[in-house]
């Protein structure tokens, strides 16, 4: 076999593909549903996002049966704790085997891990935990930015790379993908992607159309995955 | 961990169109680490490159880390490949990566295509940390994730080939971020290719290249 013929035996079909709204995409899956919300406050935003309405947590609040936030910023916790009542907040790392102390005799049907594994030193003590967490047939769900987003190849043919302080690395489709199978967590060969909030009326009008030819190549990705 | 994850990539053949007696010394990643690890003790990690038979390859970089190096070691987590490789002579054990202890320190550290593979930065940082001496260097190399047959083939053939062990993809300042972390920072950051279509093709060095190589340094020395 070949360089050619390996790589070719490497290749990840990126089947059906489509993009969504990543908040309402959340939000369906959590209907109804007992939610384990990672990363829950979007700290250091909690205040600015609660008050302009666009914070995930109370969006997933207002839909789930029963849910639980998880965050390791206690006083981001502390604001979203004073309007999401119904939620029992919890402050602690996710990549800490005590997460497991503190989520002991519940059960969820789906985990929500929006935005926070690019954040993380040990993504696979969070899933280490998350697996001994869910039951057989629980959902977990990820989102992050996409590796292999337009926008970020097109900074880098210009030299320039817009990388939030705290992001220590990237996701694209196959690498979760093989990341979460080595913890018995399956995923789902059908992905969506999703664009981020963008500062130029031009750009923003044109993305729809562009993105709907593109979905592969969209700012951010959205893998829905199973405990077997 | 508990666990010991899956070595898919152990079911990759070698490439026996690489097989030769020479080493490729011009080869951007192996021009690179040999260029840190002449006459200094070094630490080879993940040596085994996924196939034993790979030794037989001229881009095989434990090969080209015996010619330079005054004492070299090398670990591998693949049980199988490390003891055939001691079969032939080459100084390698059976380790972790990402939790491993070997009692002593070195110069240098090679961790090449290696860091895409983890599922805990953490512990490879402090493993090598612990084992890097005083002024020591760590040498990173990992695919560019913005390599334009990787974005081209996402944006119109909806494949895209990657290793399929590989876990994650890093940039410059991702890394530059991760390493941080750790009490350590970035030196100099070299981008390669081994095809001479990418290397001849008129586009920045963020696009053009299939891999970058970093030196990494212990910031407090």
């Amino acid at each position: 076999m070949n360089e050619n013929e390996i790589v070719t035996k490497w290749n990840n079909r990126l089947r059906g593909t489509r993009i969504v709204v990543r908040d309402d995409q959340l939000i369906r899956e959590c209907v109804g549903k007992k939610v384990l919300h990672l990363g829950c406050t979007d700290s250091p935003f909690t205040q600015e996002k609660l008050d302009n309405g666009t914070a995930l947590h109370p969006k997933l609040e207002s839909v789930a049966s029963q849910i639980v936030g998880v965050d390791i910023d206690s006083s981001a916790l502390a604001t979203l704790g004073s309007l999401c009542k119904k939620t029992d907040l919890i402050c602690c790392d996710i990549e800490s085997p005590i997460l497991l102390d503190k989520l002991s005799g519940r059960e969820f049907d789906v985990v929500v891990c929006a935005d926070v594994i690019e954040h993380l030193n040990n993504p696979g003590a969070m899933l280490g935990n998350l697996v001994k967490a869910m039951q057989p047939g629980s959902k977990l769900i990820i989102t992050t930015i996409n590796a292999l987003a337009i926008k970020l190849v097109l900074r880098a043919l210009f030299a320039r790379e817009a990388v939030h302080p705290d992001h220590v690395a990237y996701y694209s489709f196959a690498t979760l993908k093989h990341l979460c199978e080595r913890f018995g967590i399956s995923v789902e060969d059908e992905i969506k992607t999703f664009l981020y909030p963008f500062n130029n009326r031009f750009l923003t009008a044109v993305q729809p159309p562009f993105y709907r030819l593109f979905p592969n190549v969209a700012d951010g990705i959205i893998v829905t995955a199973t405990r077997l | 961990m508990d666990k010991t994850p899956p070595l898919l990539g152990n079911q990759l053949p070698a490439d026996v169109g690489d097989f030769s007696a020479h080493i490729a010394t011009d080869d951007h990643k192996t021009k690179f680490v040999m260029r840190y690890a002449h006459g200094k003790s070094v630490l080879d990690m993940g040596c085994v490159q996924h196939n034993p038979e790979n030794y037989k390859s001229k881009f095989w970089l434990h090969k080209a880390l015996c010619g330079v190096s005054t004492d070299l070691v090398g670990i591998d987590l693949y049980r199988d490949g490390v003891e055939y490789l001691r079969t032939l002579g080459y100084n390698i054990q059976v380790a972790d990566v990402q939790n491993f202890d070997l009692g002593r320190t070195f110069e240098v550290i090679v961790a090449c295509d290696l860091i895409e593979h983890l599922e805990n930065f953490d512990g490879f940082l402090e493993c090598c940390k612990r084992h890097l001496a005083p002024g020591g260097r760590l040498l990173i190399s990992t695919p560019n994730p913005w390599y334009w047959r990787n974005f081209l083939k996402a944006a119109l053939s909806r494949e895209v080939a990657n290793n399929p062990e590989h876990t994650c993809w890093l940039c410059v300042r991702t890394l530059r971020q991760l390493v941080r972390r750790h009490g350590m920072d970035i030196g100099e950051v070299v981008f390669g290719s081994r095809y001479l279509r990418d290397r001849l093709m008129p586009l920045p060095r963020g696009w053009k290249h299939t891999s970058f190589h970093a030196e990494i340094f212990c910031v407090n020395g």
